[in-house]
């Protein structure tokens, strides 16, 4: 390696700085989303972002889409939308000749950002079309696999308030965002920042500050990030204690919950902590950016149980206090 | 690459002593003020003094010592780990776990520019930490507590709790004969040898384990002191109540001196000579009232006897003559009690130590008695109030107590109604006197009692009238129910000194020693 940690970090920092502050100049407030969705995409992850209509989610891939120098495209997901919709499909073309022949016209998910605009509305078939290219990068389709372009984003919205007519994601479909982050409703002063920002004739610019080598750099960088055996042995012992089978759980979990998270999340509590420890100008991963990672990366990993349901427990309230039961070192 | 031990290792293992010491000492700390807790509670409940350990104690306290030792070791080997050094590091300077990773990446070494940083930031971390501020140990501090720790022992092991008296004595109700108590003690000997016939007299006496007395003597000769100084006080007022019956007649002067020079031996003997010669006169009178009518002086000298002896009695002159019998055989128990003190006095003299200071001696100690038992003018104790009895106090009772009657026979059952016109009122209950409890001790009441059940031989200190009877049985009744809280309630007063509440608490089971009195 030519840099040295410092420097790596000091660029990484750098170039966060940048896309944030772009950022800003069109999303008001949720500078922890935005963190943690840069987060996801430097992570090598995907997000699945959650929050009622008109706070922003949309606008917010948008404009992220506008200051990462990456194809975009976006998909909204209706009952009727079917998975060739997404993936593409192979229609006949005639050449000069009146030759014809079978060409792939690929969907929208050959992008580097796909805004997959509320998920929850197609049929699990059709969302389960986005499996491969998310875990995989590849899509199959007329038995041929394609590699898709690096980097590959998704970014999901679903509504939490409108269920008539949805399907929820399945546990596999979740478990393959690396986070589900919530969008807040914004202030009153926010309120006012954003009223006068968009009702006005000249909507905020932003400008491309990342291409995609960049992107792909960064990502490098966040994967270089060395963790210390009894950090990372505090973020195994967190996620063990999601599961209600474990000997000396949290009593909420023992009561509430009916699968923890999987190695998946203990993966995506592991690469989001390094990415975090980056942003926080760290060459090494600490217990805070575990901590500061943990709800966004298992909170759609803990699957609740229907007493949980019926008392409408958030797994938030459930990972705040393991959090707080399980101690940063080993007894 | 990574020169992570030359920096990170040395202070880690310096933080890591400190607070194995800081945690030793604690936990040590702790300890021995758990020791010095039990301790004191032994010493408060069993009378346990720290300098003077029985050897079962002393087996507890080794074993907390052990336990002392075990737990150091045991801290020993739970010694903080630099781990947990680099923990304290980093939560004390706020370093985010920056020695934390540091360490492990010392140990586990990585090919990478990022640990290679954090080796550099926290090789300048380290050379800016001082241990002593991480870990503090404030020495001053420590030595105080230790000193203090120490003082502690030293003043629980050397001070008699005051708690413990009265509170043993409400919680077991026994005497102790605890070695504290004997080591405090005024009359402690650390040399001495008892005769054979001393050490019987105190058995016979006292009623203390032969096996034990070596070990009691010390408490034996106080209790034996108080008791013999009590009885002696005892035996001073009804002499002196006597002298008063007896006082103003021509033919008892001469034993009224005698009785208050306590020269007992010529008061019996000008007694008995009275008595003798009031025999032959009656003999006389009853053989011919001539022969007595023409002597003017034998008139006058039985006159005198009938009189003395009616006052003595309370009863007609026909058995005033049985009075003055009583009255001598109540010199001479007097003469014997007031012998027993000498004896003790004596004894107590050969087996205590030399030159102790009065102020240390019991109050009941015949040095203390002496001046209180011999009162130029002493108080009349006896109140004759509706009575014809004067002089109140008597030494018999049952003897004395005849009805004016034949009915002699009954001694006992009606006492009073002998010179005068008053009736005899009946005697109730044994005849025991209750004495007025307090430091003083001088002030006696007398009961009698009807069908004490008391022969003439029998012993029987005082006679007292009648009428206070009813409240002196009611107080007597009342004393031994609430011995234990009458007890407590002196032996907490704060006026009473310290080492002296054993000998009170002594007395006061002394006193109510049914046979004893």
């Amino acid at each position: 390696m030519t840099t040295s940690g410092s420097e790596q970090v000091e660029k990484f920092q750098e170039k966060f700085e940048q896309v944030k502050d772009e950022v800003s100049k069109v999303m008001v407030g949720n500078d922890e989303v935005i963190m943690h969705v840069m987060t996801c995409l430097l992570a090598k992850g995907h997000v699945l972002l959650e929050g009622i209509p008109g706070v922003g989610k949309t606008k917010l891939v948008q404009t992220l889409a506008d200051v990462l120098d990456l194809s975009f495209s976006r998909i909204q997901f209706t009952p009727d939308l079917m998975p060739g919709d997404i993936i593409g499909t192979n229609i006949v073309n005639e050449d000069d000749k009146g030759r014809k022949t079978f060409e792939f016209q690929s969907g929208p998910i050959f992008a580097n950002m796909v805004l997959a605009d509320e998920i929850n509305r197609a049929t699990p078939k059709t969302q389960s079309a986005l499996l491969e290219a998310m875990q995989e990068n590849s899509v199959s389709a007329g038995g041929e696999t394609r590699k898709l372009d690096q980097p590959v984003f998704v970014l999901a919205t679903q509504n939490p308030i409108e269920m008539e007519g949805t399907y929820p994601l399945p546990e596999a479909q979740m478990d393959r965002f690396l986070f589900k982050l919530k969008l807040d409703f914004p202030s009153a002063e926010e309120l006012h920042t954003i009223v006068d920002r968009t009702t006005q004739r000249d909507e905020p610019s932003v400008t491309r500050v990342l291409d995609k080598d960049q992107i792909l750099q960064m990502r490098d960088v966040a994967r270089e990030m060395p963790i210390a055996k009894p950090i990372q042995d505090y973020a195994v012992r967190l996620a063990l204690a999601t599961h209600p089978e474990e000997e000396n759980c949290h009593n909420m979990v023992k009561k509430y919950v009916r699968f923890g998270v999987s190695p998946r999340g203990i993966q995506a509590v592991i690469l989001g902590a390094k990415v975090a420890a980056l942003l926080n100008r760290r060459s090494y991963v600490a217990n805070d950016d575990i901590r500061s990672v943990l709800l966004p990366a298992l909170r759609h990993r803990v699957l609740l149980n229907f007493e949980a349901e019926a008392e409408q427990l958030e797994t938030d309230e459930i990972l705040n206090a393991i959090v707080e039961s399980v101690a940063e070192a080993k007894a | 690459m990574i020169q992570s031990t030359d920096f990170i290792g040395p202070l880690l293992t310096r933080l890591q002593n400190r607070i194995f010491v800081r945690q030793l000492v604690r936990d040590l700390g702790l300890l021995v003020a758990i020791e010095l807790f039990v301790f004191f509670t032994f010493s408060v409940i069993f009378g346990v003094e720290l300098f003077d350990l029985e050897l079962s104690h002393l087996y507890f306290f080794t074993f907390l010592t052990i336990l002392i030792i075990l737990v150091g070791i045991f801290r020993f080997r739970k010694k903080v780990s630099k781990m947990d050094a680099a923990v304290l590091l980093d939560r004390e300077k706020d370093l985010k776990d920056q020695i934390k990773s540091a360490y492990w990446f010392s140990r586990y070494p990585q090919d990478s520019s990022f640990i290679l940083t954090l080796m550099q930031q926290s090789q300048k971390t380290c050379q800016s930490v001082e241990p002593h501020l991480i870990v503090p140990i404030n020495w001053l501090k420590l030595i105080v507590s230790v000193v203090m720790l120490l003082v502690g022992f030293v003043i629980i092991g050397s001070v008699d709790v005051q708690l413990s008296q009265s509170l043993r004595m409400t919680m077991f109700n026994s005497p102790p004969a605890s070695a504290s108590v004997l080591a405090n003690s005024p009359i402690i000997v650390n040399d001495f040898s008892l005769s054979d016939e001393d050490e019987k007299m105190l058995i016979d006496e006292f009623g203390y384990d032969p096996v034990d007395v070596e070990t009691k003597l010390p408490m034996v000769l106080k209790d034996m002191n108080d008791a013999v100084n009590m009885r002696a006080v005892l035996a001073r007022d009804g002499l002196e109540q006597l002298a008063k019956a007896l006082e103003g007649r021509e033919a008892y002067e001469k034993i009224v001196e005698a009785l208050r020079e306590e020269r007992l031996n010529d008061a019996i003997s000008m007694l008995s000579e009275v008595a003798d010669a009031g025999d032959k006169l009656k003999q006389k009178t009853d053989g011919g009232q001539n022969e007595l009518g023409s002597d003017d002086k034998d008139r006058d000298f039985l006159k005198n006897i009938d009189e003395a002896s009616a006052e003595l009695g309370n009863l007609s002159a026909s058995v005033n003559q049985e009075a003055l019998k009583q009255a001598l055989q109540s010199i001479e128990d007097a003469q014997s009690m007031l012998d027993a003190q000498d004896e003790a006095r004596e004894l107590s003299q050969r087996t205590t130590t030399m030159g102790a200071p009065p102020d240390q001696l019991s109050p009941l100690t015949a040095a203390r008695f002496g001046a209180e038992a011999n009162p130029t003018d002493p108080p009349a104790n006896a109140q004759a109030a509706g009575t014809n009895m004067q002089g109140g106090t008597m030494f018999r009772q049952g003897a004395v107590a005849r009805g004016d009657s034949d009915q002699s026979s009954d001694e006992g059952h009606e006492a009073g109604a002998a010179s005068g016109d008053s009736e005899a009122a009946e005697l109730e209950g044994v005849a025991t006197p209750r004495l007025n409890v307090n430091l003083e001790l001088e002030t006696v009441r007398i009961n009698d009692g009807e069908s004490d059940g008391r022969s003439d031989g029998e012993e029987s200190w005082f006679y007292s009238p009648t009428q206070e009877q009813t409240a002196d049985e009611s107080g007597f009744a009342y004393t031994p129910r609430n011995q234990r809280y009458m007890a407590a309630d002196v032996l907490e007063r704060q006026d009473t000194p310290i080492r002296q509440r054993r000998i009170i608490r002594d007395y006061f089971i002394n006193i109510h020693k049914e046979d004893d009195i």
